[in-house]
Protein backbone atom coordinates (compact mmCIF):
# COMPACT_ATOMS: atom_id res chain seq x y z
CA UNK A 1 0.00 0.00 0.00
CA UNK A 2 1.18 3.70 -0.76
CA UNK A 3 0.58 6.52 0.82
CA UNK A 4 0.65 10.00 0.43
CA UNK A 5 0.11 13.20 2.20
CA UNK A 6 -2.03 16.44 0.36
CA UNK A 7 -3.30 19.06 2.20
CA UNK A 8 -2.74 17.79 5.75
CA UNK A 9 -5.08 14.52 4.67
CA UNK A 10 -3.37 11.05 4.17
CA UNK A 11 -4.83 9.37 1.16
CA UNK A 12 -3.95 5.82 1.21
CA UNK A 13 -3.54 3.77 -1.99
CA UNK A 14 -5.43 0.27 -2.23
CA UNK A 15 -6.89 -1.73 -5.06
CA UNK A 16 -5.88 1.08 -7.64
CA UNK A 17 -8.19 3.42 -5.33
CA UNK A 18 -7.57 6.41 -2.91
CA UNK A 19 -9.05 6.58 0.35
CA UNK A 20 -9.01 8.34 3.24
CA UNK A 21 -8.92 6.60 6.65
CA UNK A 22 -11.19 8.23 8.74
CA UNK A 23 -12.32 8.04 12.63
CA UNK A 24 -14.85 10.65 12.05
CA UNK A 25 -18.26 9.93 11.22
CA UNK A 26 -20.45 12.40 9.12
CA UNK A 27 -23.80 12.63 9.62
CA UNK A 28 -24.42 16.18 8.07
CA UNK A 29 -23.85 16.04 4.64
CA UNK A 30 -22.85 19.98 5.20
CA UNK A 31 -19.93 18.63 7.91
CA UNK A 32 -18.67 17.25 4.59
CA UNK A 33 -16.89 20.28 3.47
CA UNK A 34 -16.53 22.41 0.63
CA UNK A 35 -15.25 21.00 -2.50
CA UNK A 36 -13.75 24.66 -3.17
CA UNK A 37 -11.80 24.86 -0.30
CA UNK A 38 -9.80 21.73 -0.28
CA UNK A 39 -11.16 19.89 2.40
CA UNK A 40 -11.66 16.01 0.95
CA UNK A 41 -13.97 14.54 3.37
CA UNK A 42 -16.57 14.38 0.69
CA UNK A 43 -13.92 12.34 -1.67
CA UNK A 44 -16.02 9.50 -3.27
CA UNK A 45 -15.15 6.13 -4.33
CA UNK A 46 -14.06 7.03 -7.48
CA UNK A 47 -12.72 10.33 -6.62
CA UNK A 48 -9.10 10.69 -6.89
CA UNK A 49 -7.27 13.29 -5.38
CA UNK A 50 -5.77 14.50 -8.92
CA UNK A 51 -9.08 14.84 -9.65
CA UNK A 52 -9.89 17.02 -6.97
CA UNK A 53 -6.55 19.46 -7.54
CA UNK A 54 -7.27 19.56 -10.72
CA UNK A 55 -10.93 20.75 -9.72
CA UNK A 56 -9.39 23.33 -7.55
CA UNK A 57 -7.25 24.42 -10.19
CA UNK A 58 -9.81 24.83 -13.12
CA UNK A 59 -12.40 26.92 -10.44
CA UNK A 60 -9.17 29.45 -9.85
CA UNK A 61 -8.57 29.26 -13.40
CA UNK A 62 -12.03 30.73 -14.01
CA UNK A 63 -11.98 33.01 -11.06
CA UNK A 64 -8.78 34.88 -13.00
CA UNK A 65 -10.51 34.24 -16.46
CA UNK A 66 -13.81 36.01 -15.02
CA UNK A 67 -11.56 38.72 -13.30
CA UNK A 68 -9.69 39.35 -16.54
CA UNK A 69 -12.74 39.52 -18.28
CA UNK A 70 -14.37 42.12 -16.15
CA UNK A 71 -11.02 44.33 -16.23
CA UNK A 72 -11.11 43.68 -20.48
CA UNK A 73 -14.99 45.15 -20.41
CA UNK A 74 -13.72 48.16 -18.11
CA UNK A 75 -10.87 48.95 -20.61
CA UNK A 76 -13.16 48.12 -23.57
CA UNK A 77 -15.95 51.05 -22.41
CA UNK A 78 -13.01 53.37 -21.30
CA UNK A 79 -11.37 53.14 -25.04
CA UNK A 80 -15.12 53.29 -26.90
CA UNK A 81 -15.67 56.48 -24.84
CA UNK A 82 -12.72 58.00 -25.68
CA UNK A 83 -12.76 56.78 -29.30
CA UNK A 84 -16.18 58.58 -29.04
CA UNK A 85 -14.72 62.12 -28.38
CA UNK A 86 -11.71 61.76 -30.45
CA UNK A 87 -14.46 61.19 -33.06
CA UNK A 88 -15.93 64.30 -31.90
CA UNK A 89 -13.22 66.37 -32.28
CA UNK A 90 -12.14 65.03 -35.71
CA UNK A 91 -15.83 65.66 -37.22
CA UNK A 92 -15.54 69.44 -35.69
CA UNK A 93 -12.17 69.48 -36.50
CA UNK A 94 -12.68 67.80 -40.44
CA UNK A 95 -15.81 70.60 -40.59
CA UNK A 96 -13.38 73.82 -40.29
CA UNK A 97 -10.54 72.15 -41.95
CA UNK A 98 -13.75 71.67 -45.03
CA UNK A 99 -14.82 75.30 -44.65
CA UNK A 100 -11.00 77.07 -44.64
CA UNK A 101 -10.82 74.48 -47.72
CA UNK A 102 -13.63 76.34 -49.59
CA UNK A 103 -12.60 79.89 -48.44
CA UNK A 104 -9.55 78.87 -49.74
CA UNK A 105 -10.93 77.27 -53.36
CA UNK A 106 -13.25 80.12 -53.70
CA UNK A 107 -10.19 82.89 -53.37
CA UNK A 108 -8.02 80.71 -56.09
CA UNK A 109 -11.17 80.35 -58.40
CA UNK A 110 -11.59 84.30 -57.95
CA UNK A 111 -7.56 84.83 -58.88
CA UNK A 112 -8.77 82.31 -61.76
CA UNK A 113 -11.55 84.22 -63.16
CA UNK A 114 -9.36 87.27 -63.04
CA UNK A 115 -6.83 85.80 -65.39
CA UNK A 116 -6.57 87.79 -68.27
CA UNK A 117 -5.51 86.40 -72.06
CA UNK A 118 -2.11 84.50 -71.76
CA UNK A 119 -1.92 84.06 -68.49
CA UNK A 120 0.28 81.10 -68.83
CA UNK A 121 2.28 81.79 -72.30
CA UNK A 122 0.48 81.98 -75.52
CA UNK A 123 -2.18 80.09 -76.29
CA UNK A 124 -4.04 80.47 -72.72
CA UNK A 125 -7.07 82.70 -72.78
CA UNK A 126 -9.56 84.68 -70.17
CA UNK A 127 -11.40 81.99 -68.39
CA UNK A 128 -15.41 82.00 -69.68
CA UNK A 129 -17.80 82.80 -66.69
CA UNK A 130 -19.85 79.50 -67.60
CA UNK A 131 -16.73 77.86 -66.75
CA UNK A 132 -16.63 79.68 -63.29
CA UNK A 133 -20.11 79.50 -62.45
CA UNK A 134 -20.03 75.86 -62.47
CA UNK A 135 -17.06 75.15 -60.62
CA UNK A 136 -18.35 77.68 -57.81
CA UNK A 137 -21.53 76.02 -58.23
CA UNK A 138 -19.86 72.93 -57.09
CA UNK A 139 -17.58 74.29 -54.38
CA UNK A 140 -20.30 75.88 -52.89
CA UNK A 141 -23.28 72.91 -53.04
CA UNK A 142 -23.87 71.84 -49.47
CA UNK A 143 -24.31 68.15 -51.51
CA UNK A 144 -20.54 68.43 -51.47
CA UNK A 145 -18.92 66.22 -48.40
CA UNK A 146 -15.35 67.28 -48.79
CA UNK A 147 -13.57 69.46 -50.45
CA UNK A 148 -11.47 69.30 -53.73
CA UNK A 149 -8.43 70.83 -55.24
CA UNK A 150 -8.78 72.91 -57.70
CA UNK A 151 -6.58 74.16 -60.72
CA UNK A 152 -6.71 76.18 -64.02
CA UNK A 153 -5.75 73.86 -67.19
CA UNK A 154 -4.22 75.05 -70.54
CA UNK A 155 -6.67 74.71 -71.94
CA UNK A 156 -9.17 76.89 -70.53
CA UNK A 157 -10.99 74.88 -68.55
CA UNK A 158 -10.92 74.37 -64.06
CA UNK A 159 -10.11 70.69 -63.20
CA UNK A 160 -11.00 69.74 -59.66
CA UNK A 161 -9.47 66.65 -58.34
CA UNK A 162 -9.31 64.09 -54.88
CA UNK A 163 -5.79 62.64 -54.77
CA UNK A 164 -5.98 59.64 -51.82
CA UNK A 165 -2.48 58.46 -50.40
CA UNK A 166 -4.01 54.80 -51.32
CA UNK A 167 -2.96 54.84 -54.95
CA UNK A 168 -7.07 56.47 -55.53
CA UNK A 169 -7.13 59.98 -58.08
CA UNK A 170 -10.42 61.41 -59.06
CA UNK A 171 -10.21 64.28 -61.85
CA UNK A 172 -13.11 66.42 -63.08
CA UNK A 173 -12.37 68.18 -66.04
CA UNK A 174 -14.70 71.68 -65.90
CA UNK A 175 -15.94 72.63 -69.67
CA UNK A 176 -18.33 75.34 -70.56
CA UNK A 177 -21.10 72.31 -72.43
CA UNK A 178 -19.81 68.80 -69.92
CA UNK A 179 -17.64 67.67 -67.52
CA UNK A 180 -15.22 65.22 -68.11
CA UNK A 181 -14.13 62.61 -65.07
CA UNK A 182 -10.79 60.57 -65.13
CA UNK A 183 -10.51 57.79 -62.80
CA UNK A 184 -7.02 55.72 -61.97
CA UNK A 185 -7.57 53.27 -59.36
CA UNK A 186 -3.69 51.27 -59.21
CA UNK A 187 -2.84 52.27 -61.81
CA UNK A 188 -5.71 51.96 -64.00
CA UNK A 189 -7.40 54.44 -66.01
CA UNK A 190 -10.83 55.08 -66.69
CA UNK A 191 -12.41 58.09 -68.64
CA UNK A 192 -15.84 59.24 -69.14
CA UNK A 193 -18.16 61.79 -69.80
CA UNK A 194 -20.99 63.21 -67.40
CA UNK A 195 -23.71 66.28 -68.30
CA UNK A 196 -25.06 67.46 -65.16
CA UNK A 197 -23.77 69.59 -62.05
CA UNK A 198 -25.18 66.79 -59.60
CA UNK A 199 -23.83 64.15 -61.29
CA UNK A 200 -20.69 65.51 -60.73
CA UNK A 201 -21.21 66.25 -57.25
CA UNK A 202 -22.42 62.46 -56.83
CA UNK A 203 -19.27 61.15 -58.87
CA UNK A 204 -17.19 63.10 -56.17
CA UNK A 205 -19.02 62.25 -53.08
CA UNK A 206 -18.91 58.41 -54.26
CA UNK A 207 -15.07 58.19 -54.59
CA UNK B 1 28.55 73.96 -80.37
CA UNK B 2 25.87 75.14 -82.86
CA UNK B 3 22.32 73.83 -82.42
CA UNK B 4 20.39 72.57 -85.31
CA UNK B 5 16.59 73.36 -84.91
CA UNK B 6 15.72 71.59 -86.52
CA UNK B 7 17.34 67.98 -85.85
CA UNK B 8 15.48 64.89 -84.41
CA UNK B 9 14.66 65.16 -80.81
CA UNK B 10 16.87 62.38 -79.00
CA UNK B 11 15.81 60.69 -76.29
CA UNK B 12 18.19 61.85 -73.97
CA UNK B 13 17.20 65.50 -74.78
CA UNK B 14 15.31 67.32 -72.10
CA UNK B 15 12.39 69.08 -71.79
CA UNK B 16 11.00 71.97 -70.58
CA UNK B 17 7.11 73.18 -70.03
CA UNK B 18 6.41 76.03 -68.67
CA UNK B 19 3.45 76.49 -65.96
CA UNK B 20 1.86 79.06 -63.40
CA UNK B 21 1.66 79.56 -60.14
CA UNK B 22 -1.81 78.12 -59.18
CA UNK B 23 -1.06 75.26 -60.99
CA UNK B 24 1.25 73.84 -58.26
CA UNK B 25 0.30 71.12 -56.70
CA UNK B 26 1.15 71.70 -52.79
CA UNK B 27 0.02 68.86 -51.33
CA UNK B 28 1.53 66.60 -53.83
CA UNK B 29 4.97 68.58 -54.51
CA UNK B 30 4.44 68.50 -58.25
CA UNK B 31 2.38 70.31 -60.60
CA UNK B 32 -0.98 69.32 -62.08
CA UNK B 33 -2.04 66.99 -64.90
CA UNK B 34 -3.46 70.07 -65.88
CA UNK B 35 -0.43 71.91 -67.08
CA UNK B 36 0.06 68.92 -69.60
CA UNK B 37 -3.78 69.06 -70.62
CA UNK B 38 -4.11 70.14 -73.77
CA UNK B 39 -6.42 69.51 -76.95
CA UNK B 40 -3.80 70.90 -79.37
CA UNK B 41 -0.16 70.29 -79.48
CA UNK B 42 1.85 70.73 -76.31
CA UNK B 43 4.85 73.24 -76.58
CA UNK B 44 7.99 72.67 -75.11
CA UNK B 45 11.41 73.48 -75.43
CA UNK B 46 14.29 71.68 -75.62
CA UNK B 47 17.54 71.98 -73.65
CA UNK B 48 19.67 72.49 -76.93
CA UNK B 49 22.83 72.30 -74.93
CA UNK B 50 22.49 75.30 -72.83
CA UNK B 51 22.52 74.88 -68.85
CA UNK B 52 19.00 75.61 -66.75
CA UNK B 53 20.15 79.14 -66.11
CA UNK B 54 19.94 80.12 -69.42
CA UNK B 55 16.75 78.18 -70.39
CA UNK B 56 15.24 79.46 -67.05
CA UNK B 57 16.54 83.24 -68.44
CA UNK B 58 15.20 82.47 -71.47
CA UNK B 59 11.76 81.62 -70.52
CA UNK B 60 11.00 84.58 -67.85
CA UNK B 61 12.84 86.71 -70.70
CA UNK B 62 10.13 86.20 -72.98
CA UNK B 63 6.84 88.02 -73.06
CA UNK B 64 3.88 86.38 -70.84
CA UNK B 65 6.67 84.28 -69.39
CA UNK B 66 8.03 86.66 -66.47
CA UNK B 67 6.54 84.65 -63.57
CA UNK B 68 6.20 81.66 -65.11
CA UNK B 69 7.58 78.10 -62.91
CA UNK B 70 9.52 75.07 -65.02
CA UNK B 71 9.07 71.88 -65.19
CA UNK B 72 11.06 69.18 -67.33
CA UNK B 73 11.01 65.60 -68.22
CA UNK B 74 13.16 63.48 -70.72
CA UNK B 75 11.95 63.06 -74.02
CA UNK B 76 12.55 59.32 -73.46
CA UNK B 77 9.76 59.43 -71.11
CA UNK B 78 7.66 61.17 -73.35
CA UNK B 79 7.65 58.65 -75.76
CA UNK B 80 7.64 56.04 -73.05
CA UNK B 81 4.30 57.47 -72.40
CA UNK B 82 3.50 57.37 -75.93
CA UNK B 83 4.11 60.85 -77.31
CA UNK B 84 5.10 61.71 -80.41
CA UNK B 85 7.76 65.00 -80.70
CA UNK B 86 8.79 66.90 -83.36
CA UNK B 87 11.07 70.20 -83.44
CA UNK B 88 9.10 73.39 -84.38
CA UNK B 89 11.57 76.11 -84.08
CA UNK B 90 10.03 79.75 -84.23
CA UNK B 91 12.84 81.67 -85.94
CA UNK B 92 14.21 83.71 -84.49
CA UNK B 93 12.03 83.94 -81.60
CA UNK B 94 12.55 80.48 -80.09
CA UNK B 95 14.56 77.88 -81.96
CA UNK B 96 14.52 75.73 -79.25
CA UNK B 97 10.17 74.92 -79.57
CA UNK B 98 9.09 71.95 -80.42
CA UNK B 99 5.19 70.23 -80.12
CA UNK B 100 4.30 67.30 -78.64
CA UNK B 101 1.28 64.87 -79.10
CA UNK B 102 -0.03 61.78 -78.64
CA UNK B 103 1.18 58.43 -80.67
CA UNK B 104 -1.79 58.66 -84.07
CA UNK B 105 -3.74 62.35 -82.69
CA UNK B 106 -3.13 65.53 -81.62
CA UNK B 107 -2.55 67.27 -77.72
CA UNK B 108 -2.26 64.49 -75.01
CA UNK B 109 -4.95 62.48 -73.20
CA UNK B 110 -6.19 62.83 -69.55
CA UNK B 111 -3.70 59.04 -68.61
CA UNK B 112 -0.75 61.01 -70.88
CA UNK B 113 -0.94 64.27 -69.17
CA UNK B 114 -1.07 62.65 -65.58
CA UNK B 115 1.96 60.30 -66.44
CA UNK B 116 3.94 63.61 -67.31
CA UNK B 117 2.69 65.40 -64.19
CA UNK B 118 3.76 62.54 -61.87
CA UNK B 119 6.86 61.96 -63.55
CA UNK B 120 8.07 65.62 -63.91
CA UNK B 121 11.01 67.93 -62.00
CA UNK B 122 10.36 71.02 -60.74
CA UNK B 123 13.10 73.15 -62.37
CA UNK B 124 12.01 76.81 -61.17
CA UNK B 125 9.09 77.98 -59.14
CA UNK B 126 6.71 80.40 -60.38
CA UNK B 127 6.00 83.18 -58.90
CA UNK B 128 3.22 83.87 -57.20
CA UNK B 129 3.51 87.74 -57.85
Amino acid sequence: MQSIERDKFDFKYQNNKYWIPSNKEFNDPEEWGDSTTGSFYWLGEYQTPTSVVEHNLERKINEKYNLLIEYFKEELDSVKSRFEQYNKVVRVQGKELNAMKKEMNLQKLDRIAAYQNNWNGEGTYKFDEEIISKAKFILLSTDLNRQPKIFPTNRNTIQIEYEDTNNKYLEVEILRNKFIVFTELYGEGNEYEVNSLDEVIKVMNEF
Amino acid sequence: MSFDPNSKIEDNEILFRAFHYDQWDHSENRVTSGVFNSSGSISVDRDGGRIESEIIAAFRGRENYTNCGLVKNTAKFYREVNCTLRPDPIIPVNIYHALVDRVNGVGTTKSIARNLSKNSSLVIMAKSK
